[in-house]
């Protein structure tokens, strides 16, 4: 209202009146403002305190709240369990990016050669993706429990059965083979996709050179592929080190002893059952930021091998 | 002739060897499949026995009928009251997911405005925030909110996602400008070309997004884990794994939550794994 009076009172050549042009920048922060409403709240803000709850003592229960410094990442360097909870995501993110790759790529390889049965196949293997973790989690508790199928079948063909939850060496194995049944259905797509991409003259000039399989796939395929192979193998890492529901629901949180216990883990049970929201809120800052410059990198090289 | 006979052999042979690959995956990927479905619609007595049954000799509906009436603890509350607590978030969550970035994509495509471009890499920086940095502050804000144990925890949180606001961005980019010029002369808003040109000729994309976003708020574990600690308010998946504490013994009992839980997201993936399988190869979106 104030505005509309003095701009009425200034010049001729009013900042006020609508032009064509600032009736669509209007339209524009109008359309723009609930979206940036919910970016700011749930998202902008949150990443501000996060940076902010690293630095202060926050026991939720006692109520404390203060600025205590670099505490918390003193606290982290001298605390065990973070060690063991970090060496076994990155144990388990490894695994898990490399079987998944390895897995998705020759799925995709395959898909890619076959004419009849291939969208029945492609709709088969991408369907545990759209799975919940806590079906999954549920399912393979039973499935790799010490009497569950998984031996059942072992034994018929007359191996020993395996202590795949129990077995602090094989845990985390057993959580690896699970996620890649879960989840190698997306690499697969994104694999196929790029591979779709690649030039058919090439390959065709390859054969006429007498080019062999093998020399096809790592002298043409992989190198053109590569953007698709970097993301994939950055995206799943970063996933991956974040696992949570699988020791949660299989293992009953990071069983047995802390074999499978993880970094997130950790960092749920700092924040959730002892409440201590600033040494939690550390733990998280140092794994994000780690990701963060892990993913940023990515997009560095990204940047520089899609120049073909 | 000799190398040539031997070319069309090596042929063959691959093709075996792949189809042999794809039979085995497939096989991996169904077995336990059919098995959880089978052992949901088995009496108790059956599975226990030896040797195992893969499909059930005579079909029973008891697992289901128990899960669906049991009561729980003493809340008198059953399983249908998680289904519809996850109905009913993902479904509201979705809708104002669908509205708010397409909005916002329909103004970084279409409308001219100072600091777009800033705005759009400032906004887009915010898909290399990982997951576990926001856990815990995103549950303070709740907190302060007041939102803890409240359905609201979940649904508006997901509308300031990025992917959405890129999805439909990217979208719209697509749709000739001459579309939108005949609306102008026929006199119509800014909203209205948004509402009534724009948003209906990008049905498929505003489907793909509706059923991405549908599958991501279903499924998630975490969030409402933290978020949600009644048993009246929780969602399916973590009302299963709850659940299945009580029950863990009752092999059918858990099998039909899990087939209960799946359900939906699974015949979503099959009407259509179409659109579903030519959007994450497009876009890669759908990751983990």
């Amino acid at each position: 209202m104030s505005v509309r009076a003095q701009s009425s009172t200034a010049s001729d050549a009013s900042p006020w009146t609508l032009t064509p042009r600032r009736r669509e920048a209007i339209a524009g922060y109008l359309f723009l403002a609930p979206y940036l409403v919910f970016f700011l709240v749930f998202l902008a803000g949150p990443v501000i305190s996060a940076f902010v709850t690293a630095f202060v003592e926050w026991e939720l229960l006692r109520g404390t709240y203060r600025f205590n410094g670099l505490e918390n990442f003193e606290l982290m360097m001298e605390d065990d369990l973070f060690w063991i909870a970090m060496r076994n995501s990155l144990y388990f993110a490894i695994m898990t990016t490399t079987g998944n790759t390895v897995v998705a790529l020759c799925a995709a390889l395959a898909l890619k050669s076959i004419r009849p049965g291939h969208t029945l196949f492609r709709i088969i293997l991408y369907a545990p993706v759209v799975l919940s973790i806590s079906v999954i989690g549920i399912v393979f508790r039973r499935l790799l429990s010490t009497f569950g199928l998984v031996n059942a079948v072992l034994e018929a063909v007359g191996i020993d059965s395996v202590n795949w939850l129990g077995d602090p060496n094989i845990v985390i194995p057993s959580m690896s083979l699970m996620t890649i049944w879960w989840g190698f259905g997306f690499p697969m797509l994104i694999f196929l996709a790029a591979l779709y991409a690649v030039p058919e003259p090439l390959y065709e000039a390859a054969r006429i050179d007498g080019a062999g399989r093998w020399a096809i796939l790592t002298r043409i395929t992989l190198p053109l592929i590569r953007p698709a192979l970097l993301f994939i193998i950055v995206t799943q890492f970063i996933a991956h080190i974040q696992v949570f529901g699988q020791p949660y629901i299989l293992t009953q949180e990071g069983g047995p002893g802390y074999s499978s216990y993880t970094i997130v883990l950790h960092i749920y049970r700092t924040a959730f059952r002892y409440f201590d929201m600033g040494y939690a809120g550390a733990m998280a800052l140092s794994l994000g930021v780690v990701m963060f410059i892990f993913a940023l990198l990515q997009f560095r090289l990204l940047g520089r091998y899609t120049e073909y | 002739m000799q190398s040539n006979a031997s070319i069309i052999w090596r042929n063959r042979l691959t093709k075996a060897v792949t189809y042999a690959f794809l039979i085995t995956l497939a096989f991996l990927v169904l077995f336990p499949t059919v098995w959880i479905v089978g052992q949901s619609f088995m009496p108790e007595e059956i599975i226990l026995k030896w040797p195992i049954h893969v499909l059930p000799p005579e079909p029973t509906l008891d697992n289901f009928d128990e899960i669906l009436n049991t009561k729980m603890s003493k809340q008198e509350l059953s399983v249908l009251r998680w289904m519809f607590n996850s109905v009913y978030v993902t479904s509201a969550s979705t809708l104002g997911v669908l509205l708010v970035t397409s909005m916002a994509g329909y103004a970084f495509a279409r409308l001219r405005f100072p600091g777009k471009t800033v705005l759009f890499f400032g906004l887009g920086a915010s898909f290399l925030v990982p997951g576990i940095m926001l856990l815990i502050p995103s549950f303070m804000l709740m907190r302060a909110l007041g939102w803890i144990d409240t359905h609201h925890a979940l649904i508006w949180p997901p509308l300031a996602g990025f992917f959405g606001v890129f999805f439909m961005r990217q979208f719209f980019l697509a749709i000739p400008k001459e579309l939108a010029e005949a609306a102008v002369i026929d006199g119509a808003s800014a909203f209205g070309i948004y509402w009534r040109v724009f948003l209906p000729l990008s049905r498929p994309a505003v489907a793909t997004l509706g059923i991405f976003t549908f599958l991501f708020i279903w499924n998630d574990f975490t969030w409402p884990l933290v978020v949600l600690n009644s048993d009246e308010m929780r969602t399916l998946p973590v009302g299963l794994v709850v659940f299945i504490g009580e029950y863990w013994s009752y092999q059918g009992i858990v099998m039909a939550g899990a087939v209960l839980t799946s359900a939906p997201v699974l015949l979503v993936y099959i009407i259509f794994q179409r659109q579903i399988t030519r959007a994450v190869m497009a876009t890669g979106f759908g990751g983990r």
